[in-house]
């Protein structure tokens, strides 16, 4: 294993690794930093986001999707904040 | 050759969700476009196909989310239609609170090129499990916060309310990435007509990578315009009364039920002849 991500992904899917000692156990094997294994031991997202070079700032907006009536609707629309909020 | 596209989700937390064919699917494309919820999940793509191209670059504050959403669905279309084999990987489930794919895959369609999409671990399902309701029990409502405000609805206090994305509530011009104080009041007051202000509700959010905690914050009703929320955090309004019987269905199947215990024991009788 040898990097964060993999590490990562390991915790979130072996049953074995869901507490703490098994963790730390993982982490000696593992082939990533100190300041790395601190920031998965003391659960520091932000400090490994920093570590890892990650741009915190993601966005997850979403937007349901439409049905065709209100789409067809749009289409005659000429009202732009009108269009915005049926699109929805 | 032809192109094609298959959505696929990627469940909420890196490594925990992701269905086997869904991770077959990444492996083998040719393209892969991410549309993950934090950078983290982005770099495990990363590691899966050497072609990922995130579509966190669409998002603009100040620009309509329709547009956004339509010049992503554009970027994935393009090389679909130069003939790629074009996967898009979204969190959580690709079909559920997401317009990106269904528009994708009903424009590719369109063009006769093959589309389909693969189901992934939804927040919905996280909050299920990790507030420990059931649906079944007293039935759920799911609405986007913003939809729920824009058009009547009839509001059943006796089920879960669910209102999703409650940080953007109130925002028509959607093109913001957060609504404030005055716009969540307008929320909280319609609330108000159906529930008490000191009803508990619940903030939720799910658990992103494995060193995440869930959030479960319980507050009243009257605290929401205050509370700290974030573009991925769930309203949960528990019911506040108790389901009420609908006497007259009830009578009517209490009568169907008579009629056929009485056909049921019914003497068997035999033609003599």
């Amino acid at each position: 294993m040898n990097n964060v991500i993999q590490v990562l992904e390991k915790m979130a899917s072996d049953s074995s690794l869901q507490n703490r000692d098994m963790v730390e156990a993982l982490l000696t094997k593992a082939e990533i930093c100190t300041e790395q294994s601190e920031a998965i031991i003391t659960r520091d997202i932000n400090l490994l986001e920093r570590q890892l070079d990650i741009c915190p700032d993601f966005y997850c907006a979403f937007f349901p999707a439409e049905d065709d009536k209100q789409e067809d609707e749009d289409e005659e629309s000429t009202d732009v904040e009108t269009k915005s909020i049926v699109n929805i | 050759m032809s192109g094609s596209l298959v959505c696929v989700g990627t469940g909420m937390t890196l490594g925990a969700h992701i269905s086997p064919i869904a991770k077959s699917h990444i492996e083998q494309a040719e393209i892969v476009f991410s549309l993950m919820a934090n950078g983290f999940s982005e770099r495990w793509l990363e590691e899966m196909n050497d072609d990922v191209r995130s579509l966190q670059s669409h998002y603009q504050e100040g620009k309509n989310r329709n547009v956004t959403y339509n010049e992503m669905v554009d970027a994935i279309l393009t090389e679909v239609r130069a003939g790629k084999k074009v996967v898009t990987a979204f969190y959580g489930h690709p079909g559920v609170f997401s317009c990106i794919s269904h528009r994708a895959i009903t424009q590719a369609k369109l063009e006769n090129l093959p589309a389909m999409m693969e189901p992934g671990i939804s927040a919905e399902d996280c909050l299920y499990a990790d507030l420990g309701i059931d649906p079944g029990k007293t039935g759920c409502s799911h609405y986007e916060a913003s939809q729920f405000m824009f058009y009547k609805r009839n509001v059943d206090v006796s089920a879960h309310l669910i209102l999703w994305q409650v940080s953007l509530a109130g925002d028509k011009s959607l093109a913001k990435f957060s609504t404030g104080n005055a716009y969540r009041k307008v929320l909280v007051d319609l609330l108000l007509e159906h529930y008490p202000s000191d009803h508990q509700i619940i903030l939720y959010q799910a658990k992103g990578i494995a060193i995440d905690t869930m959030r479960e914050d319980r507050i009243l009703l009257s605290e929401l315009v205050a509370a700290e929320l974030f573009m991925h955090t769930t309203l949960v309004i528990p019911p506040s009364e108790k389901m009420q019987p609908n006497d007259k269905v009830l009578t009517l199947l209490a009568e169907i039920d008579k009629q056929e215990d009485k056909q049921k024991n019914r003497p068997n009788l035999r033609l003599v002849l």
